[in-house]
């Protein structure tokens, strides 16, 4: 029984894990359509701003757990403006060597400022014990955040005036610029809140996991398979593939071996985007 | 004249300052030797080419990962390097000539080193290689550089299994490394063990070692898992050690993402009850990347630590820590380069030339040295140094604590469960490697 209710809270860590890191590219390239292979930078500065904080400004850890969301939405918005800005309405291909250029550049500035093995901050302490077992706080934390976090996306963008012109100035700009819509301010926010949510993910996962300059580019390729595979509704979707996908891998993993459950989320992905082209979400008549 | 080689774009070409007293010394060294020749043969009324060759410096190379993802290893080994050759050339040289360093960075790329290897191949002055890091680095260059009559010194900590007749290894193997933790976690924390390794051929290797030696020692493995190494959720893994209920997990894990492993098993409050050894934990400076909490009491076996108290080790700190004080902690693997080289130097002295096979029966012939590890002594039948190997533990401080020392281990002969090497017996033509059977 106590392991049947650990694996089920490991299943659900997996599943925020999944969801945390994918939200930012969800806003980004699932509305947006950018191709951003620079996700995987922003989830690194945020987990470096969290770290930094915690260590060099001894701020409380959920402190600088939102700091990191404000450090990447402003890095984020000079982004937009010297990089994506320009390449609107262009091919896909060109914001992908954009950002691909800019996640090359971010690396090894982080190289050169935090080194190859920087000192990092530990979990914050304290677990719960279920039987036989014991289990972090900090990891049953995680779900309810990313709960929290999507839930009050939902309501950004379904019920506020902001949420409405985003998807306006994303889905058919010049539809939107013809009806008084400022596309270009627009887009910038919307960028901006893309990269404070990869920021926000990093720095939840920073206490969790070693925190070093290529710690991003281990998320991105999962990032990019949940949100293809969730499909057009880009928050729902995104959240039921984190759910299909992060669940699949960590029951497989912990049926047979890590190794497994990797594969497993591959194979998924992959069955999934060759039954279901358009994603989980391709059939749905909502849009979010 | 033939002691100036073509420098193709090695980065020594691109860093003078730090190469230039090396190579400055070397050519004034050479002018006077050969104006000195040149005054003989003026009397001898003979011109010797072949003498005034002889008296140049002697051209040695180094390749390491400078940049890149395994810079973290390779920076310090190639500063070490260039140190050990300054101390070398400030000591009179080797023979009486200087040595010229050739460096090259490696920059991370396995393609690299097989193409270094060839250039260093093609170049006839070049006699011996101090390099490489991860065994497929090695794997690319061994073959071409000892094919070509080079000699290859590879430094690292590896899971062994080299049977090459012009390759000698500095670094601790996984038998000497397993032996001394596996022993000391039965005595100090029980006999339950749980490996966790990276799933590559390291770990697979140390892995069988681990198997073998708690066997040996009346222990019993109660669970073993491979771990991709981009795989940083360890939530799986840590439920079943929670299952699987050891005493004793055995880390043979590798790499940034699997120091989470760490974090999340700390986390879960199970460093509380369960202890951690492991034969790779440190080499890529765990101990700072993790918290102190997290961290304290995890045992490791190297060879080297920067704390050892020996004459030897105290002058190569501070040698080091003068050139770059704002370096890192100096881990084993910078340790065996500086090993590599006067193990090297010793032989060349004692062959009395340069000549591959001489220097070999040289370096077989067991000279001991005393390095900043303690004794080494290079063992004929493995090609892999005898040397003390310490148990250490992490403290509060982010600092390696010497529990004990092993002196003077034995290296391993065989690769478990396939076959044995011996080359001073059966195999003393082989250039090979011998795989694990897994």
């Amino acid at each position: 029984m106590d392991e049947i209710v650990v694996i089920g809270l490991s299943v659900l860590t997996s599943v925020a894990i999944l969801l945390l890191t994918s939200l930012g590219l969800a806003v980004v390239f699932g509305l947006m359509r950018i191709v951003n292979m620079a996700h995987g930078e922003f989830l690194m500065i945020g987990a470096f701003t969290t770290t930094v904080a915690v260590r060099s400004l001894e701020l409380p850890i959920w402190l600088a757990i939102l700091c990191a969301p404000i450090v990447c939405g402003f890095v984020g918005a000079l982004v937009e403006l010297a990089f994506i800005r320009p390449l609107y309405g262009r091919r896909l291909v060109d914001t992908l060597l954009a950002t691909f250029a800019l996640s090359l550049i971010l690396y090894q500035v982080a190289i050169n400022i935090f080194g190859t093995a920087p000192p990092g901050i530990g979990t914050p302490s304290g677990w719960i014990e279920i039987g036989r077992y014991t289990v972090s706080y900090y990891s049953l934390f995680l779900p309810v955040a990313a709960l929290v976090i999507t839930a009050l996306l939902y309501v950004l963008f379904k019920f506020t005036r902001y949420g409405l012109l985003a998807r306006a100035a994303a889905h058919n700009p010049d539809m939107a610029s013809v009806l008084g819509v400022e596309v270009r301010r627009v887009n910038l926010v919307t960028f901006a809140l893309g990269c404070a949510l990869a920021g926000l993910g990093g720095g939840l996962l920073s206490p969790m996991v070693a925190v070093s300059p290529g710690v991003g580019q281990t998320y991105i390729g999962q990032a990019f398979m949940t949100v293809i595979t969730g499909g057009p509704a880009f928050l729902l979707g995104t959240l039921s593939a984190s759910v299909l996908l992060g669940g699949i891998s960590n029951i497989v993993s912990q049926l047979f071996t890590t190794l497994w459950g990797l594969t497993a989320l591959l194979v998924t992905a992959i069955v999934l985007v060759r039954l279901l082209p358009n994603g989980i979400s391709g059939s749905w008549s909502r849009q979010l | 004249m033939a002691a100036i080689i073509k420098q193709g774009k090695k980065i020594d070409d691109a860093e003078p300052s730090t190469d230039a007293p090396i190579a400055s010394t070397g050519r004034r060294h050479f002018l006077k030797a050969s104006s000195a020749v040149a005054g003989t043969a003026l009397l001898g009324g003979v011109v010797g080419c072949g003498e005034t060759a002889e008296a140049g410096p002697i051209h040695v190379a180094s390749m390491f990962d400078v940049t890149g993802g395994l810079s973290i290893y390779g920076e310090p080994e190639m500063n070490v390097s260039r140190m050990a050759i300054e101390h070398i050339n400030e000591s009179g040289g080797v023979l009486g000539r200087q040595v010229k360093l050739h460096e090259y960075d490696t920059q991370s790329k396995i393609e690299l080193y097989s193409r270094y290897a060839q250039e260093i191949s093609a170049n006839d002055d070049i006699s011996i290689v101090v390099g490489c890091i991860t065994g497929a680095s090695r794997e690319a260059a061994r073959p071409i550089l000892t094919k070509n009559n080079k000699l290859l010194f590879f430094p690292s900590v590896d899971e062994g299994g080299e049977c090459d007749k012009y390759c000698f290894m500095q670094g601790a193997d996984c038998l000497q490394m397993e032996t001394p933790l596996v022993d000391w976690a039965i005595k100090n924390a029980g006999n339950k063990f749980y490996v966790v390794a990276a799933d590559y051929v390291y770990g697979h290797v140390a892995t069988a070692w681990t198997k073998k030696l708690v066997a040996d020692a009346g222990g019993s493995v109660v669970g073993v898992e491979f771990i991709p190494l981009d795989v940083s959720d360890f939530g799986a893994t840590i439920r079943r050690i929670q299952t699987a209920q050891p005493t004793v997990i055995m880390s043979n894990l590798v790499g940034g993402n699997h120091m989470a492993f760490y974090r999340q098993f700390a986390a879960a409050g199970l460093n509380q009850k369960i202890r951690i050894v492991s034969p790779s934990f440190g080499l890529g400076n765990e101990q700072q990347v993790l918290a102190p909490e997290e961290t304290k009491g995890i045992v490791v076996a190297y060879s080297y630590f920067e704390t050892l108290d020996n004459p030897e080790n105290k002058a190569f700190v501070a040698a080091y820590r003068e050139k770059h004080p704002d370096a890192g902690p100096l881990m084993d693997l910078p340790a065996q380069v500086w090993n590599g080289w006067y193990q090297w130097k010793a032989a060349v002295e004692k062959a009395g030339s340069t000549e591959i096979d001489t220097v070999v029966a040289a370096m077989e012939s067991g000279m001991p040295f005393n390095g900043p590890s303690g004794k080494v002594v290079m063992d004929a039948t493995s090609h892999r140094n005898i040397q003390d190997i310490n148990l250490a533990r992490v403290n509060s401080k982010r600092e390696f604590e010497i529990l004990d020392t092993q002196s003077q281990v034995r290296p391993a002969t065989t690769v478990p469960g396939s076959e044995s090497c011996d080359l001073v017996g059966k195999d003393k033509n082989s250039h090979r490697m011998i795989l694990p059977n897994t």
